[in-house]
């Protein structure tokens, strides 16, 4: 949820810039927003906080440090991706100079919010890709019907689409 | 009665090629600094689209306005994230009851875009240009707007004039800067904490704009001071959408003709009252971002069919798409080619160039025609030629050819030019001492400036022409030129690079199977019959190839680009041109070739036109015919259905009334010549059928579709009309029956609003009607003063506006404002001032009322003065202006000095008749650069001194190896070295503009001693 998507867009620009065409990290890590352009190349913030004999975890503000001091633990590059989430926040409720504990409470829901949507994307947010890639072998493999064959094989399977229901 | 015809020795001009000298170590790398990186997106991912409303006073100044930002979707839609309402820092003050209305509309609108980011926000301007449009530049978003150099200083703070960094070696070659003697926009600033005043910010860079002409403009962002090393300064991507309509369309759009054009069915709105914010005015402004948003979606649809490596905001023109094809089908520069061309080959060739041949032949004489023009003239001489092996050729050798050129001279007959066999053989360039042969002659006939003729021409040195040329000078007089020096351009191999490609997206061209010039005409006649047939035709494609046709057959084989340099830098050229051997010059705007600029093409191309309408020309006159006047690809024959005589003063033949006369040819005679040209169908036959000469659709009853008794009446080169008589005997003028030449520029004087050109077809039907002895009843708008409409293009016109003592930003006229400007009676300037040096402009309004009234400014002094249109009555701060009658009365008799009267001596105002050749003797040689740059302000009447925009060299004195005299030379009045322009008294503007100020000093010191 963004007040300024022009802010988002020039953030996600910068990062662009900043990192060469298709960076990706070795242990695999491509989201640009955990990328840091090295000497040596490109590494991730995890991977940089290893090197470095860091700990694999970072307290993150749920609610933004100038809101409430409640802290949750998260994976360091999910705490770079959290951060930045928070900035596509209202600047007052970001920065809350007036202590409002109305905005305390929508900076506190925001940061739920923005982590429940993170765990999402973590856990089953790969499955949609690849489903779709998956499709798109099995497609090259077998042919377009593939799927109508399949459905005759197991016609148990549920209805492949709403209209089905009941016939 | 036999005639004198006089013989005029003259100033005569060739182009030159010219190149900067540099020393061995002070050449640039030509490494470019984006090598190696990926090309930027086509399209970004996201696009800020604005556009802003202004008051209607002097300073247009910003009221408010709308934006959106959206991003692309898959489907090449647009999604509208986020959209508000800026308005002026200070419109809360200023007008507060406007600001309600902003504020009301906000409240009680709900916008139509994707909620998930807020509804309309109203800001500022100051918190749009923090909040949206700075975060916009570094998302590197395309930057959108319709006439976007007039909104982006509408957000401007302050504006100065755009400097070129000096260059650190004197000898060192300049680098292209197109920014140069531009503006320089003031965006951005920050409210010092002490004073509290507002200054520039520092570390956000300027707005750099150069106008181009009124569809183009060269946008970007200034340097700034400090660079934040972790993301460095990168571009700003700026779209104009009139830009990119025009490289489409090759047409001229308002968002208005854009919206038609391109189908969007909620365009642009109308306006109730400009100026006044209420509520139907904000909607109007809503209205034009949303109809701007959609037009830039169909804008990428059409340009997305090609399948070319262009940025659409470097999409300048429609020869920007033309020279990106060559570019997709693997076409290098030609000028890279090896061996490389010597330079003095290239001066010799770009010597022999000259545009296309435009004459008058029957003057203010109406009479009976036949209309015709040949198919796609260009790309028809192209493929006769077979010009398209040099362009794909992999090596092009120069040979000396002096020998077969001669031979081929000597044998060649109007019956042989008429063999397709013969035109590959016209590529050479030949060395000639011209002895009164009919050649294309560039000469100050009469005024300072150059023009084209066709004419006698003798010289006393040897000066360089192109085959064809030569060809029709043999044909139109029967006695080949005698060679000195000849030589042939030959290709050979093919270059390795070259891949098909789709035109369009949809017609596959092989570049190494297909010649391209031939292969998009077939192709465009092939969709027509296709069309005819009922065949699914796509729309796209037919326009898109005649733009390509036009746009890639001719132009951008002959592109100079002049790099504007400031005054005091001059740069030391290399000149190639008729000379055997180069000379030193200096100048302060050299040339650069486009990429696909290579003059022994550009100079074959117009002098096979020319050869074509020189075997018209003699089919008509051996049959006893005369054409009425001819321009480029077309001529006007004079022919009735049946033929016979036709009254005309100068012609060889009388009427039984004893008066003048000349043949008119019959309808039959003139389609036996057009069947002629069949044998010089370069086509495939079976797609386009007969000849490449066509009788026009206007020769034919739009209607009845029979063919009609059309009439001309021509006053000189460009400026004609066509017209028939109705039922009644009273004259019609069909549409694109008339030229808009010389009065175009003007603005409609029956409501200077409205861009209908109507008008001109009414000062024709007077002209015609007043020639052929009929009452006419002209409008009641003669007496108002005749009016251009100009942009503040350039810092030079603007700087005196400004006032003085000089008035805020918010208060001043800006950059890209609209303009008036009168034009003022020869001797009808204010005593005591330089004409050629005093141009008035005021603020652009249309209530033609109230110019009398305004304060007129005079761009080059700043001061101001009154203007009339009456002879009586002056004072010395008022100037005469001609009205539009004073300018039709000057337009009905504009001479064509090109031309012979029937008397034999040079046309004048008051000649009347048929016209005859000039004969021209070489008084002087000069050569010149480019005849078309800043060509919107010579007809606006801008420009007032030649050397502002064309390039004059001259040979340096005493040319021993010619056994010359040297021209006279004259000093710089201010600086003492020797000047290179034939007029000028002054080697550079800044020492043109040194002296006036010395001269206004003593005049103001002189002044001040008579006071006290």
């Amino acid at each position: 949820m963004t007040t300024n998507p022009i802010k988002t867009d020039a953030r996600h620009a910068r990062r662009h810039r900043a990192l060469p065409k298709e960076a990706r990290c070795r242990c695999g890590e491509d989201d640009l927003r955990c990328l840091i352009s090295t000497g040596d190349g490109v590494t991730c913030y995890a991977c940089q906080s290893l090197k470095f004999g860091r700990a694999a975890t970072e307290d993150h503000h749920v609610a933004g440090r100038h809101n409430l001091d409640m802290t949750v633990p998260v994976p360091n590059n999910d705490h770079r991706v959290l951060s930045d989430t928070q900035h596509d926040w209202p600047r007052n409720t970001l920065r809350n100079q007036t202590k409002s504990p109305l905005l305390q409470a929508a900076a506190a829901i925001r940061g739920w919010i923005d982590i429940l949507v993170l765990i999402l994307e973590r856990t089953i947010g790969w499955i949609p890709g690849f489903l779709e890639a998956l499709d798109a072998w099995l497609c090259e493999r077998l042919g377009p019907d593939w799927g109508r064959d399949f459905r005759s094989m197991y016609p148990n399977l549920a209805p492949a689409v709403p209209g089905e229901i009941g016939r | 009665m036999k005639v004198l015809t006089e013989v005029t020795p003259l100033t005569v001009a060739v182009r030159q090629w010219h190149e900067p000298i540099v020393d061995p170590g002070n050449e640039s790398s030509g490494t470019n600094p984006r090598a190696g990186k990926d090309p930027p997106p086509r399209w970004p991912d996201g696009v800020l689209i604005f556009d802003c409303e202004t008051t209607t006073d002097r300073a247009q100044r910003l009221t408010f306005g709308w934006y959106r930002y959206a991003r692309w979707q898959a489907g090449g839609t647009l999604e509208t994230v986020a959209e508000g309402i800026l308005h002026a820092d200070d419109l809360p003050e200023r007008d507060p009851a406007g600001y309600a209305r902003l504020v009301a509309f906000n409240r009680n609108h709900l916008t139509d875009v994707n909620s998930r980011h807020g509804g309309i926000t109203l800001i500022s301007r100051r918190a749009f240009l923090k909040d949206v449009f700075w975060p916009a530049l570094q998302a590197d978003v395309h930057i959108v707007g319709y006439n976007l150099p007039f909104d982006l200083s509408r957000l401007a703070v302050d504006w100065g004039e755009t400097r070129r960094k000096r260059k650190r070696s004197r000898k060192a070659l300049p680098k292209p800067e197109v920014f140069t003697r531009g503006f320089s926009l003031t965006l951005w600033e920050y409210q010092d904490k002490t004073t509290g005043e507002w200054r520039e910010h520092k570390y956000r860079p300027r707005i750099r704009i150069k106008h181009v002409d009124n569809k183009r403009a060269f946008i970007g962002l200034g340097p700034v001071r400090k660079r934040d090393r972790r993301d460095p300064q990168h571009g700003g991507r700026f779209l104009d959408l009139k830009t990119l309509a025009f490289a489409l369309t090759n047409r001229g759009h308002s968002l208005d003709s854009a919206c038609q054009a391109f189908e969007i069915t909620e365009g642009k709105a109308t306006p109730g009252q400009h100026g006044l914010i209420t509520e139907d005015y904000i909607a109007y402004a809503w209205q034009d971002v949303k109809a701007s948003l959609a037009l830039l979606e169909r804008l990428r649809v059409e340009f997305d069919r090609h399948p070319i490596h262009l940025q659409p905001d470097r999409a300048q023109s429609p020869a920007s798409i033309a020279k990106a094809y060559l570019r997709a089908m693997g076409i290098t520069p030609l000028l890279d080619r090896e061996p490389v061309l010597s330079r003095s080959v290239l001066g010799q060739t770009m010597s022999a160039y000259f545009g296309g041949r435009t004459e008058c032949r029957i003057r203010r004489v109406p009479v009976p025609i036949l209309y015709v023009d040949f198919l796609s003239m260009y790309p028809t001489v192209n493929s006769l030629m077979g010009l398209w092996r040099f362009i794909t050729a992999e090596r092009i050798t120069v040979v000396d050819a002096t020998e077969d050129v001669q031979a081929l001279l000597d044998r060649v007959t109007l019956d042989g030019c008429f063999d397709p066999v013969l035109w590959p053989h016209l590529t050479f360039y030949a060395q000639i001492v011209p002895d009164g042969d009919v050649l294309p002659v560039r000469a100050a006939y009469s005024s300072p400036s150059f023009t084209i003729g066709v004419n006698r021409l003798t010289a006393d040195r040897p000066l360089w022409y192109a085959g064809p040329d030569l060809v029709a000078s043999t044909v139109l007089t029967g006695k080949p030129p005698s060679i000195l020096r000849a030589f042939r351009l030959v290709p050979s191999g093919i270059l390795s690079t070259l891949r098909p490609v789709d035109l369009g997206g949809a017609v596959p061209i092989d570049p190494r199977r297909d010649d391209f010039f031939r292969f998009v005409i077939e192709e465009r006649k092939r969709l027509k019959q296709a069309a005819r047939n009922g065949e699914a035709v796509p729309d796209h494609l037919d326009p898109f190839l005649k733009v390509l046709a036009n746009s890639g057959g001719y132009g951008i084989f002959a592109e100079l680009n002049r790099q504007e340099l400031p005054a005091e830098e001059l740069v030391q050229v290399s000149v190639f041109g008729a000379r055997e051997d180069p000379f030193t010059a200096k100048t302060n705007a050299p040339e650069m070739p486009g990429t696909t600029c290579y003059p022994p093409i550009a100079a074959l191309i117009t002098s096979a036109a020319r050869l074509m309408l020189a075997l018209l020309e003699r089919e008509v006159t051996d049959q006893g015919g005369a054409y009425a006047f001819c321009d480029t690809d077309s001529m006007a024959i004079v022919g009735s259905e049946h033929g016979g005589l036709v009254p005309c003063p100068g012609g060889p033949e009388r009427m039984e009334d004893g008066r003048e006369a000349i043949q008119a040819l019959s309808w039959a005679d003139v389609d036996t010549i057009v069947d002629l040209f069949a044998a010089l169908n370069p086509y495939d036959r079976c797609v386009v059928r007969g000849s490449v000469l066509e009788i026009e659709d206007i020769n034919y009853d739009s209607e009845s579709g029979e063919r009609r008794q059309l009439w001309c009446y021509a006053i000189s080169a460009k400026r004609y009309a066509l017209f028939y008589l109705d039922s009644d005997g009273v004259p019609r003028v069909p549409n694109d029956g008339y030229s808009e030449h010389g009065l175009g520029h003007l603005l409609n004087p029956s409501d200077p609003g409205v861009e209908d050109r109507e008008w001109i077809r009414t000062v024709w039907l007077g002209l015609i009607s007043e020639a052929q002895g009929q009452a006419f009843e002209w409008p009641d708008w003669l007496d108002r003063p005749a009016m251009s409409r100009i942009t503040a293009s350039s810092p030079q016109v603007l700087r005196p506006l400004v006032g003085k003592p000089a008035t805020t930003y918010d208060d001043a006229p800006k950059p890209f404002n609209f303009l008036i400007t009168p034009h003022v009676m020869p001797l009808g300037h204010p005593v005591g001032i330089d004409p050629e040096h005093f141009h008035l402009v005021a603020p652009y309004t249309r209530d033609a009322r109230q110019w009398s009234k305004l304060r007129w400014t005079d761009i080059y002094s700043g001061d101001s003065f009154a203007v009339t249109t009456r002879s009586q009555g002056l004072d010395e701060r008022m100037a005469r202006v001609q009205s539009y009658g004073d300018v039709i009365a000057r337009y009905r008799t504009h001479p064509e000095p090109k031309s012979l009267g029937p008397d034999g001596t040079p046309c004048g105002k008051q000649t009347v008749g048929l016209l005859q050749r000039r004969s021209v003797t070489l008084r002087e040689l000069v050569h010149i650069g480019k005849e078309t740059n800043r060509l919107e302000d010579v007809e606006q009447g801008l420009v007032h001194d030649r050397d502002e925009v064309q390039l004059v060299f001259h040979e340096p004195q005493g040319d021993a190896s010619l056994g010359l005299e040297a021209p006279p030379q004259t000093m710089c009045s201010s600086c003492g070295t020797p000047v290179t322009s034939t007029r000028a008294k002054h080697c550079s503007a800044a020492c043109r503009q040194r002296a006036y100020r010395q001269r206004r000093r003593r005049s103001n010191s002189m002044t001040r001693c008579d006071a006290s």
